[in-house]
């Protein structure tokens, strides 16, 4: 794991084209027209890990970037300003693409990208399905992917060619089902892994989603954890509770929380961020673009609040667990307003802690620790 | 069988001693910064109360937010199972327990003791003890003295701000504008129930409501609580010892 | 029976044709408790004053346009809460405008749905209306930028705002010209915010949602001829309306804008609300782009409802010293 993401971001500085691109965009466009996807959501996730989080966010909020905004974006504008980050800092972007299916967030981050490293920016903007996806919201969003690979084309001055993008089709559906199936090992008892686990190998599907690269790391990942189910090693010694898991991690305090549960006999066999990528795996090989508009534009942080509360109910029951823990975090507006009127449609009892994914300044253990514990006593 | 709860909160340190149904001794200390001292200091001075020596205490639970420093104790729970056990014990058709700590308040709902469900405040101080506190330091009062002069006001001024450190500055400038203390009390009391009845309709509301924690003798804020609940609530005769309770109870099997 | 809307990207000139009162909803002087049942304290407190303005006041409905990630999520919020909901899907990047043109067909039948038929007279006469509401505040506005009246305005019916704000226009005295200030931000709903500017000296130029940005816009130049036309009309003035950070321009059409707009002021203010991502995001960089103009900046972060503005006042007076 540790290998295949050091060589991606190698493969990165050493590319001829690459394009920063949002973990809810389609990458298999860029794949197939062979520019590089550099992933700053991923870059703050992992600044997140190493427990840096405040220190990069300081250098932007020493330009003037307010505390209160994303800290994947500050931290990831912050490594520009320090001109470098645990990994070196990213490369240069040739262009932006950023879509707005998982906030607006993006929007905004990377046009101050945008100006910054003066590279164009290409939108790609998907209306909110509240309710039911309408036939003009798909028409709308397919119009810009035809845009988008006219822009693509413009600035590298290559041409996308069908049955490359077909290819790359096929395979981020075939890694995509098998990271499914990685997750549903959980649904196992004792579950093989937990959603810590899960966590720390999804950076190949988020990054590498096309590639042979995610599958060969997916098809490894599935016979470890179907050796474990044989052999009935299980992530938690004593799986008593079983748990789920909402909203983005709380990067710095992974093994903090991992721990944690252990200690308690709880497993969290599974979450709700890892699997909003189990939904890319619709995209049909015939009449592509329309299909990825319609995937694309249903992702899980772009539909209104009775479907996400559907779609946990189902996790609910996939993975049979007893509660949910919410993470209320305070950088992700869309993925944690509305948690208090869904804590209300769930099946199984809930709890909130307030927290952040990457700013460790906002964590409160004595608060979180009470919450937790008497969750587990109520449970 | 004798059992002994400890609650070790953010302020102050609290034990009950309990045997069968019947509180042998209780007592309150104000915490120290080392949090293991004032956990002995609090039992050891509950003991003497009840006349008792540790060897006669058969199980001893710790909680509130400093129970994992006393490292004496059999078990330790958290303050929400235990301010609902506790409450049962002496309201026992308790339905909701609205607890206002120093740096914490919880709305816990109940059904014959068991937590059904709970809110907590995030992470800022408005609707805690630790909010009157400043408001009482910013008019030069001592907390005490807060409920009765609310009481006295015949109207109560808006306190609009959420956050602790813009409340302050918000009563400041009213007594710069020559506005009545109490008036301004009873508008700080408003607004803390206010901030406790939002979370509490997280969980809906059911009767009976008792009011815990050092707060719960505040007068000013039971009143603004009633009134827009629209019924009486229930306070204990020491509300601040319901979770020691509580864990004394839970000690006693 | 009064639509409340927050954005002044809703296309209110349908709401009223359709027989309702389009209702400008505000952060009130009241405290925010109940709407903290319903939404975390990091959401702004423009979200939180109107959500518990909706929980507490008498509403038909209310229409959301897709702006911001908090009012992305309200309007889910505001329907758990009991209320008639409906959100148009204006478009973050702004240009396809036959996307949009379908958007306000649906919402015609929405409005239908809720018993108020939109017809292509009704709609040209509220067009008409609004225009007219439009190019008075503009001229109000060149003489004396009057807040109050601009906030007023957006919570009454369009007929009688038109008069309020004639009868406005005939008493307002000019300004002195400088010291100028621009005020940029989103929305202050409240008057004395304004009134420290001018008690500390300084005339006023805004970029806010409840001055310029409410009436400022560039016509289409066509003369609707069915309800079509007048839907598309609609789908560019809106377009084509001063531009706010909520949205995504070819270019740097936002930025370009408030620059142009601080040409002539002494000093810029970013008026904004605490926790309000899009201006935020934009604020570093246009900052430093206003001061390489030479201008003055400075920051004031608001929280709803404003009570005390003691604090306030000190920031703008200092703010006056430092230009003189």
């Amino acid at each position: 794991m540790r290998e295949l993401m050091a060589s991606y971001y190698m493969q990165g500085h050493q590319a001829e084209c690459n394009a920063w691109i949002t973990s809810g965009a389609p990458v298999e466009l860029l794949y197939a027209m062979d520019i590089y996807p550099i992933y700053p959501e991923n870059h703050g996730a992992l600044i997140g890990a190493t427990k840096l989080g405040s220190y990069y966010s300081d250098f932007s909020e020493r330009n003037g970037f307010s505390r209160d905004l994303c800290s994947y974006a500050r931290c990831d504008i912050g490594c520009v300003f320090a001109g470098t980050s645990p990994i070196g800092g990213l490369p240069k972007p040739t262009f932006l693409f950023a879509c707005n299916n998982i906030c607006n967030t993006v929007v905004k981050w990377y046009e101050v990208l945008s100006r910054i490293f003066k590279v164009p920016l290409f939108i790609l903007d998907t209306p909110f399905i509240r309710k039911e996806l309408k036939e003009s919201h798909l028409r709308y969003v397919e119009e810009q992917l035809y845009d988008f690979i006219k822009f693509a084309e413009r600035i590298t001055g290559r041409e996308l060619e069908d049955q490359k993008l077909k290819e790359v089709i096929a395979r981020s559906v075939e890694g995509v089902g098998l990271y499914a199936h990685c997750l549903q090992s959980a649904r196992n008892k004792p579950s093989p892994m937990n959603c810590f686990d899960a966590f720390v190998n999804m950076a190949p599907i988020v990054c590498l989603r096309g590639t042979d690269h995610a599958i060969q790391f997916y098809v490894g990942l599935k016979k470890e954890l179907d050796d474990r189910i044989k052999q009935g090693i299980s992530a938690v010694d004593n799986e008593e509770i079983r748990l789920l898991w909402d909203n983005i991690p709380v990067w710095y305090r992974l093994r903090w929380l991992g721990e944690f549960f252990e200690n308690r006999n709880a497993c969290l066999v599974a979450d709700t961020y890892t699997n909003a990528w189990t939904g890319f795996g619709e995209l049909k090989g015939n009449d592509i673009l329309s299909s990825m508009a319609e995937v694309y534009t249903l992702s899980y942080l772009n539909i209104g609040m009775d479907r996400t509360a559907e779609i946990i109910n189902h996790l609910i029951e996939l993975y049979d667990v007893d509660g949910v823990v919410m993470h209320s975090n305070r950088s992700c507006k869309p993925y944690s307003f509305g948690q208090y009127e869904i804590q209300k449609k769930l099946s199984v009892p809930s709890v909130i802690i307030e927290a952040d994914m990457v700013d460790e300044r906002v964590f409160s253990e004595a608060q979180v620790v009470t919450r937790l514990e008497a969750f587990l006593e109520m449970l | 069988m004798i059992s002994a709860g400890i609650d070790i909160g953010s302020i102050t340190a609290k034990c009950v001693i309990l045997q069968g149904d019947k509180i042998l001794a209780y007592s309150i200390l104000r915490v120290k910064p080392n949090l293991e001292e004032s956990a002995r200091e609090i039992f050891e001075k509950t003991l003497e109360l009840a006349g008792l020596s540790k060897e006669e205490v058969d199980s001893i639970v710790a909680t509130g937010y400093g129970r994992g420093r006393v490292d004496f104790a059999n078990k330790k729970i958290t303050e929400i199972s235990c301010h609902a056990i506790g409450s049962h014990f002496l309201i026992p058709d308790v339905g909701t327990v609205i607890d206002i700590g120093g740096q914490d308040s919880k709305v816990i709902a109940v059904e014959n003791g068991k937590v059904l469900d709970f809110v907590m405040n995030d992470k800022c101080a408005a609707g805690t003890g630790r909010f009157i506190e400043v408001m009482a330091n910013a008019l030069g009062l001592k907390i005490e003295q807060i409920g009765e002069l609310a009481l006295r006001a015949t109207e109560r001024l808006k306190i609009s701000s959420t956050c602790t450190v813009f409340a302050e500055s918000e009563v400041v400038s009213y007594l710069s504008a020559g506005k009545k203390v109490e008036e301004i009390i009873a508008g700080v009391c408003d607004a803390i129930a206010g901030r406790l009845i939002a979370m509490a309709s997280r969980v809906g509301i059911r009767r009976e409501v008792v009011l815990t924690g050092g707060v719960a003798k505040n007068l000013g804020v039971r009143r603004a609580i009633e009134e827009k609940i629209g019924f009486g609530v229930k306070v204990p005769p020491e509300p601040q010892i319901v979770g020691a309770l509580g864990a004394a109870v839970l000690g006693s099997g | 029976m009064k639509v409340g809307y927050l954005c002044t990207f809703t296309p209110k000139e349908i709401i009223y044709s359709a027989g309702f009162q389009p209702f400008r909803v505000f952060a009130t002087e009241r405290p925010i408790e109940l709407a903290s049942a319903y939404i975390q304290s990091y959401s702004c407190s423009q979200a939180r004053g109107a959500l518990e303005c909706a929980l507490k006041d008498d509403f038909y409905a209310f229409v959301f346009t897709r702006c911001c990630d908090t009012l992305m999520r309200l309007t889910d919020i505001f329907e758990f809460a009991g209320k008639r909901v409906y959100n148009i899907e204006f478009p973050t990047k702004i240009g396809n405008v036959e996307y949009y043109l379908r958007e306000l067909k649906d919402f015609v039948e929405v409005l239908r749905d809720w018993g108020g038929e939109v017809s292509f007279e009704s709609l040209v006469e509220s067009l008409k209306l609004y225009r007219e509401l439009e190019e008075g505040l503009k001229q109000l506005f060149s003489v004396f930028p009057d807040y109050e009246t601009a906030i007023k305005v957006q919570q009454i019916d369009v007929k009688d705002a038109i008069k309020l704000v004639d009868e406005k226009l005939k008493s307002a005295k000019k300004e002195k010209e400088s010291p100028k200030v621009l005020i940029t931000g989103s929305v202050c709903p409240y008057p004395k915010i304004y009134d420290l500017f001018r008690e500390a000296g300084f005339s006023i130029k805004d970029d806010l949602c409840t001055g310029s940005r409410f009436f400022e816009y560039i016509y289409p130049t066509f003369e609707p001829e069915d309800l079509e036309g007048a839907l598309r009309f609609i789908a560019e003035k809106y377009f084509y309306k001063s531009p706010c950070p909520t949205k995504h321009y070819e270019s740097d059409r936002r930025f370009e804008y408030v620059i142009k707009l601080a040409e002539d002021c002494d000093a810029v203010v970013f008026l904004l609300v605490k926790f309000c991502e899009p201006h935020f995001f934009d604020y570093p960089q246009l900052k430093s782009e206003l001061e390489k103009m030479g201008k003055k900046v400075a920051l004031i972060e608001l929280e709803f409802p404003v009570v005390s503005t003691e604090q306030i006042r000190t920031r703008i007076e200092a703010l006056r010293e430092v230009i003189l």
